[in-house]
């Protein structure tokens, strides 16, 4: 019996022939990592959910064109980075503490209200969640970019250097600041 | 991954912490941005396998006999555009700028009258005064009845074509705008292996758009677009004669080549877009230009 091959290059190869059940693998293995890195970008939901749609609808149009010259998260974070860098652009503003605020507010209800998750345990996951997100809002852009790429995207220091267009020494040090900084920001929940 | 990270990689701590923290937000997209992307997945998947199911082939025996007609049809015609070209007098082809030859006696004059199925500018389907393509245009004889139809067809006015607050940029590449529709609507009535071998003879041409993109010759743009029936062949990267155009900052030759039809988000092989290339150079002039395009 023949192995399907599975991984993300194939997947995405069998779709830009036709398979869409190879696209919803995908989307599924990938939808989580590409919504945080977008919506801990860009702060808002609704952004983020429209970059969300942007960035699959060009994976979804561009998938024939797709080659095996790079993994396919490497392809796939560089678009949804383009995309980020778009909109940022377009809000002319960084992602503000009090916009993660208010989402951070409207993402604690949801938690207080789940019937899992008891008024003691639920304050603990919201002051755990919101240090997070604070932490985050709290990095330089680039560092922000550089460490959610290469923990979302799960992608090597060479990758995010050629992702962000920068050199490798540069974003080696900008993901050593961001760790530096996250571990004191976070030390109370390490 | 992360085997080169500077202070560990997936058993970093701070990396440890993210992920279990990251757990703990339970945002996802909606649901109505997860049927939006599936549908559209869906929709795009469809049009594909219908392109596909067009090209199948019906049997080997017919495969086989078309294969070897139209094969030795293709290596006669592209025979006759490389090597022809050669044995014929350098004004055989009215197409050229008349102001290159020397005045001529009424008797030559009548010399060169070349009969109906000869090659001439409008054999070729090329406007008057635009440079000839030897190269690659298809002499009348040797097309269909709808090829010729399609050549004969007026050719509509490729002004409408073009946004607004473009005309005074594209408005020289009008014609050779025209020029390459006639083409195209001609080459559409070849055989398909006629076409095909076209195409393959046309790889070289399309090294040379883009090189001409990237050195912002705007004569040469001109020529090879008309003769190409594409202007969105990609090089190794993925990157069309636009993305090299606008890496180049060769504002003129972008705004030519989206005149003469190319796709201003052809992405290269990372997904980044023209747009995207000319808004991280600041290049503002281009984002102007390809956003009047439709660039996004």
């Amino acid at each position: 019996m023949s192995r399907v091959d599975d991984s993300d290059e194939a997947l995405i190869n069998r779709y830009g022939r036709g398979d869409v059940t190879a696209f919803a693998t995908l989307y599924r293995r990938h939808e989580m990592r590409v919504w945080r890195y977008i919506k801990r970008n860009v702060g808002s939901r609704a952004i983020a959910d429209e970059l969300m749609q942007e960035v699959w609808f060009a994976v979804a149009r561009e998938a024939p064109r797709f080659k095996l010259t790079a993994r396919f998260t490497a392809w796939l974070f560089t678009i949804a980075r383009n995309r980020v860098i778009d909109a940022l652009r377009a809000m002319r503003r960084q992602v503000s503490l009090d916009a993660l605020g208010q989402e951070g507010s409207a993402m604690l209800e949801q938690l207080t209200t789940g019937t899992d998750v008891g008024p003691l345990a639920a304050v603990v996951v919201r002051d755990q969640a919101s240090a997070l997100a604070l932490a985050i809002a709290q990095l330089p852009e680039d560092q922000r970019d550089a460490f959610l790429l290469q923990v979302e995207g799960d992608l090597s220091v060479e990758e995010v250097a050629a992702i962000t267009r920068s050199p490798f020494e540069t974003t080696k040090s900008r993901l050593r600041y961001a760790r530096a900084k996250l571990r004191v920001l976070l030390s109370e929940y390490a | 991954m992360n085997t080169s990270a500077p202070e560990g990689g997936p058993n970093d701590s701070v990396e440890a912490l993210y992920r279990r923290l990251a757990k703990l937000d339970p945002s996802e997209p909606a649901p109505a941005t997860r049927q939006a992307i599936m549908g559209r997945a869906r929709q795009l998947a469809s049009s594909r396998a219908a392109t596909d199911t067009r090209q199948t082939p019906r049997s080997p025996a017919f495969r086989w006999g078309r294969t070897a007609v139209m094969g030795a049809l293709a290596a006669s015609v592209v025979t006759a555009l490389v090597i022809a070209p050669r044995y014929l007098p350098s004004g055989s082809s009215p197409a050229r700028a008349p102001q290159a030859h020397p005045p001529r006696s009424s008797a030559a004059n009548r010399a060169l009258q070349m009969p109906p199925s000869a090659t001439s500018a409008a054999d070729m389907r090329l406007a008057p005064g635009t440079p000839a393509s030897p190269e690659f245009a298809v002499p009348r004889a040797a097309l269909g009845p709808s090829a010729r139809a399609a050549a004969a067809a007026p050719a509509p006015a490729a002004k409408s074509a073009m946004p607004a607050g473009t005309e005074d940029t594209a408005a020289p590449f009008a014609a050779f705008s025209n020029a390459r529709r006639w083409n195209r609507q001609a080459n559409a009535a070849l055989p398909p292996a006629v076409n095909g071998s076209l195409s393959a003879v046309s790889e070289p041409a399309q090294q040379r758009l883009r090189q001409a993109a990237e050195a912002g010759d705007l004569a040469q743009i001109a020529v090879l677009a008309s003769q190409l029936p594409d202007l969105n062949a990609p090089d190794a990267q993925g990157r069309t004669a636009v993305m090299i155009a606008t890496l180049h900052r060769q504002t003129a030759a972008v705004t030519a080549l989206l005149s003469l039809g190319a796709d201003p988000n052809a992405a290269d092989v990372n997904g980044l877009t023209p747009l995207q290339a000319a808004r991280e150079a600041g290049a503002r002039d281009l984002v102007a230009a390809l956003e009047r395009y439709g660039g996004h």
